[in-house]
Order: C-alpha cells, then structure tokens, then sequence
C-alpha cells in the first residue's frame, strides 16, 4: 500500500478503534459479573462458555486494542477484530431477530451512542465499527507505526 | 510451516483466550441463581408444631427483629408461584421490583421495593439492603416469561449475604392477574 490519504488516514482510524477497545475491555472487566449478565442475556452460548467469554471477549478486546494502538502486528489484530466484531454483530441481529429485550453491556453502563435495549442502532454501531476494522486489514497501520513491514503485518 | 500472517492471528488468539481462560478460575462469575436452603426454625426441637408468630405485617418494611419462624412456607424453592409468593407477602416479606425505574412507576407491587441489578454495578451497594434483614426470605420479582433480571438480582443478593431469594416466576402480570395490590409511582426518594 502507498503512501496516500488511506494510509494517512489509517492512523486516526487505529488509534480510535483500539482505544475503543481497550476502553470496552476495561469497562467490561471493571464489572465483570454484569457482563456476564449481559452475555448470558443473549441465549446464545451454553452457561460455562457464558462464564468462560465474560472474560474471554474483553481480553481478547485488549490484546487487539493494544495492538492496533501501537501498530503492531496491525493487519492480523484488525483480521481478527473484524472476526470479533461480526460475531458481536450476529449476535445483536439474533436478538432483535428473536424479538429479545436484552441490554448490549458492550461497553457496561457507558451506552456508547446507543441507549436502551439491543435495536438497530447497534447494528449500525456495530457495521461502523467493522467497516474500520476491515479498512485496517486491507490498508495496514499507516504511519507511526511498529510493523515494520505494513504489508506482511 | 504456517504463514507468517495466519500464525499471527494464532498467537493473538491465543494470548486472549488464553489470559481469559486464567482470570475466568481467578475471579468466577455467576449465571445462575442457587436455591435457598430450607428454613431453619430457632425453636426448640422438643417443642415442634408450636407455631411462632410473626410481627411483622407491613409488606416491604424493615423486618430486622423478626426471627426466623416455622411460619414461612416449608420448603419454598427458588422460583415460586404468586400463591406463594402472596403467603410471603402476608408475613411481611420485602418484595424487590428488579425491572427497570419507568416499569416500576407504571406499576409495581404495594409496598416493594425498587432494585435493579444494575443498582450494583460497579460493586456498589445499594441503600435498600439497609433496610433488609438477609436472614429472612425476600421475594423478586420482574415481568415474568423470559425476563432474567429477577435472576440476575437474586445471584447479587446471593453474594451480598441473602441466601433465602425466591423468584416470582410470573412475575408483576401473574401478580395482577391473581387480583393481588398494586400500586404506581417513583421509589422512594426519587419522587
């Protein structure tokens, strides 16, 4: 990838998607008995992997914000946060699908824009979210970065 | 030999699910509510089927004093039906509205208190368990069906000392339907 505006505007796009992330993650493990509340909530998971995701999710949300905050290994933590991030998106599209009034708890009692019940307004929160993710994967790190090489990142 | 690309993606995953595999056996979380133990008279056991009476006949009030009583339904599971949850009522047990603060000043039972479980967040502890005596049975109940957060405050309750929770499983509906009292307007303190 060249140097063009995409690669510029990459940076901003890391740094606000990580810290998002990071933010979410600490939220989440700030209280992580109302998280599990909230996993639970969806019906999706069977009770010990509920259990087991309550933490599993926000580590995994910090290891891929620190990542994409420092440019490192960009490419594969945005891949897998675009992975992460559809499969929230699943999620909430069963929810509303199952016509479930059931609270996100995606980034604990900070309703980050969306408030209330799960509803189309986080699945436009969450289809924002992914189409940045993807624009790193393809894009790379952009500038100050510590991959070294963007493109193998 | 993997790519470089697809053994970074291992790595991250496993660093994530691995660091949350580990903090899940350090600080456990619960989902599901226990059931209470049964009741436990404090009378002496050379005197059974003397019944001790209880003071203590406004709904919702504090119940502090108030022993433990062979008076309280024997046996009572954690979820309980509106029969049952109206003989607890009659003896003065608090009842808990876990739904959020617009349903409960819509409607709630007289005399319950307003907690939702997000009244604990943060590990905070909320006022009105000063005013409950955890060794007595509280009722919770929300809209009933497939409502979760009258089992999401019963496993709070649980971990803040109340072991004898019992769920209205039909919730504020099964409540009205039976013909029971209700009544409208904000918690106290927040009128």
């Amino acid at each position: 990838m060249g140097k063009g505006l995409p690669h510029l505007f990459a940076l901003p796009v890391r740094l606000i998607l990580g810290g998002l992330f990071l933010f979410a993650a600490y939220v989440k493990l700030g209280d992580p008995q109302q998280f599990a509340f909230s996993v639970h909530a969806f019906k999706i998971l069977p009770e010990h992997l509920s259990i087991l995701a309550t933490f599993v999710i926000p580590w995994v949300e910090i290891v891929l914000g620190a990542c994409l905050v420092l440019g490192c290994w960009t490419r594969a933590a945005a891949t897998l946060l675009s992975l992460l991030i559809a499969g929230f998106l699943g999620g909430i599209i069963s929810v509303i699908a199952r016509k479930m009034d059931v609270t996100c708890g995606c980034f604990g009692k900070f309703e980050i824009p969306c408030t209330g019940p799960i509803g189309f307004c986080h699945v436009a929160r969450n289809a924002v979210l992914l189409a940045g993710a993807m624009f790193i994967a393809v894009v790379g790190p952009g500038p100050a970065a510590f991959d070294r090489h963007p493109q193998a990142g | 030999m993997p790519s470089p690309f697809i053994a970074r993606l291992a790595i991250l995953t496993l660093i994530g699910v691995g660091a949350g595999t580990v903090h899940s056996y350090i600080r456990p979380v619960v989902v599901r509510p226990k059931a209470p133990p049964p009741p436990v008279s404090t009378m002496a056991p050379e005197t059974p089927g003397v019944q001790a009476s209880t003071s203590d006949t406004n709904p919702g009030a504090s119940s502090a004093a108030a022993p433990i009583t062979p008076s309280a339904p024997q046996g009572l599971g954690l979820e309980i039906s509106v029969a049952q949850a109206f003989d607890l009522y009659q003896q003065g047990r608090p009842f808990l509205d876990s739904r959020n603060l617009a349903d409960y000043t819509k409607s709630h039972v007289e005399g319950a208190f307003w907690l939702p479980a997000e009244a604990f967040s943060g590990g905070k502890v909320p006022a009105a368990l000063n005013y409950l005596d955890p060794s007595l049975e509280v009722v919770i109940y929300c809209s009933g069906g497939h409502c979760d957060a009258s089992h999401n405050l019963a496993i709070l309750l649980q971990q803040a000392g109340f072991a004898r929770c019992h769920i209205m499983t039909d919730g504020l509906p099964g409540w009205v339907s039976a013909g029971h009292a209700v009544a409208a307007g904000a918690p106290e303190g927040m009128e």
